[in-house]
């Protein structure tokens, strides 16, 4: 997936104007909206703080000095919100307690993922994929999970990925190489016991 | 990598997958079919994942044109409360400097109203005074008359 960067490095305006910025939202609100849903699973949290992601961006517009891309940069914003979010998420168990991630979530997942646009054969592996992957997805420690999702749900590259999250690009291969060594693992558990 | 290795290991799989691999795995896949199958079932897990997750959070263009305009509409909302922000200090500032200049001029000279109702009072009073002298000498006009008359009588006694 070609990144696009809508105000070139250098030459953006200090002052953002409103049709500037909304076109800023246009363009990138469903990547960042699907990150978030993606990292969080819960479709409001991910709505509202896509929301807050292009505010913050907005209010700190200035101190973009356009080093990185803008995506790169919302998506720094949008990873930064999604871990405050679950931190105050585990404060607040009793959320956890009407609504637990479990098997449930990932199983209302795959049954929105089967649409009738898609074939049943299509539809039935859709959604084995996606018990198995969201499962061990869900488990993975909050840095693994993120690098995963931003590398095969975003296909973002390990260069993006190391500038949004802030780390080397040799820390971002070992934390994807696990995430990736506990999918096959679990993939290869799931192969079997069919 | 060695082709006459049997099959790829954990590392050059997860390398694989993450499409950060050398040449040479590429070659061991075309020519081992066990380790192709397995790529194939490997990327297609992942590629399933990720159709998941985009069909999950697809919305209509409702949702998003609301979304935008909300963020817009809170954007600028913010803006405003941002300059005005910014703009309350140079206000207070020049209320402080018109307060500056204004108070020793009223410190100078006392308000108008209080001046006006002051000279007022002194020319009552000075009226009242004026016509006091002027009545009293006449009032005492008979007093006056009396002493004359009595001076007069001294002196005539006094011849």
């Amino acid at each position: 997936m070609q990144l696009s960067v809508p105000i070139a490095a250098g030459a953006k305006e200090k002052s953002l104007e409103t049709a500037d910025f909304e076109s800023v939202v246009r363009e990138h609100q469903r990547r960042i909206y699907r990150f978030l849903f993606a990292t969080l699973r819960d479709s409001d949290a991910a709505s509202t703080l896509t929301q807050e992601c292009f505010l913050r961006a907005f209010k700190n517009w200035n101190s973009f000095r356009g080093d990185s891309s803008t995506v790169t940069w919302l998506t720094k914003i949008a990873v930064n919100l999604a871990r405050d979010h679950r931190r105050d998420r585990k404060l607040t168990f009793w959320r956890q307690l009407f609504r637990p991630e479990s098997e449930e979530d990932v199983a209302t997942v795959a049954e929105a993922a089967v649409e009738p646009r898609a074939n049943p054969e299509r539809a039935v592996i859709a959604k084995d994929q996606a018990s198995v992957v969201w499962d061990v997805v869900n488990e993975l420690p909050t840095q693994q999970r993120e690098i995963f999702i931003l590398r095969f749900a975003e296909e973002m590259s390990i260069a993006e990925i190391a500038e949004a999250m802030s780390l080397q690009e040799g820390t971002v291969k070992t934390h994807l190489f696990r995430a990736l060594a506990s999918v096959r693992k679990m993939a290869a558990l799931e192969s079997k016991s069919r | 990598m060695d082709k006459t290795l049997e099959h790829l290991n954990d590392d050059q799989w997860q390398a694989w997958l993450a499409k950060d691999f050398e040449d040479a795995t590429d070659a061991h896949l075309s020519s081992c079919a066990e380790c192709r199958q397995e790529g194939v079932r490997l990327r297609s897990l992942l590629a399933g994942f990720q159709n998941v997750v985009q069909d999950e959070a697809a919305r209509e263009e409702a949702f998003w044109t609301r979304q935008r305009a909300s963020i817009v509409e809170r954007a600028m909302q913010k803006r405003t409360a941002i300059n005005f922000a910014k703009a309350l200090p140079f206000v207070a500032a020049l209320a402080l400097l018109v307060f500056a200049v204004e108070l020793p001029k009223q410190s100078v000279n006392p308000p108008q109203t209080t001046q006006s109702n002051d000279d007022k009072d002194e020319a009552l009073l000075r009226q009242i005074q004026g016509d006091a002298y002027r009545e009293v000498p006449s009032a005492l006009a008979p007093a006056g008359l009396v002493t004359e008359e009595r001076e007069r009588a001294i002196k005539f006694k006094k011849k």
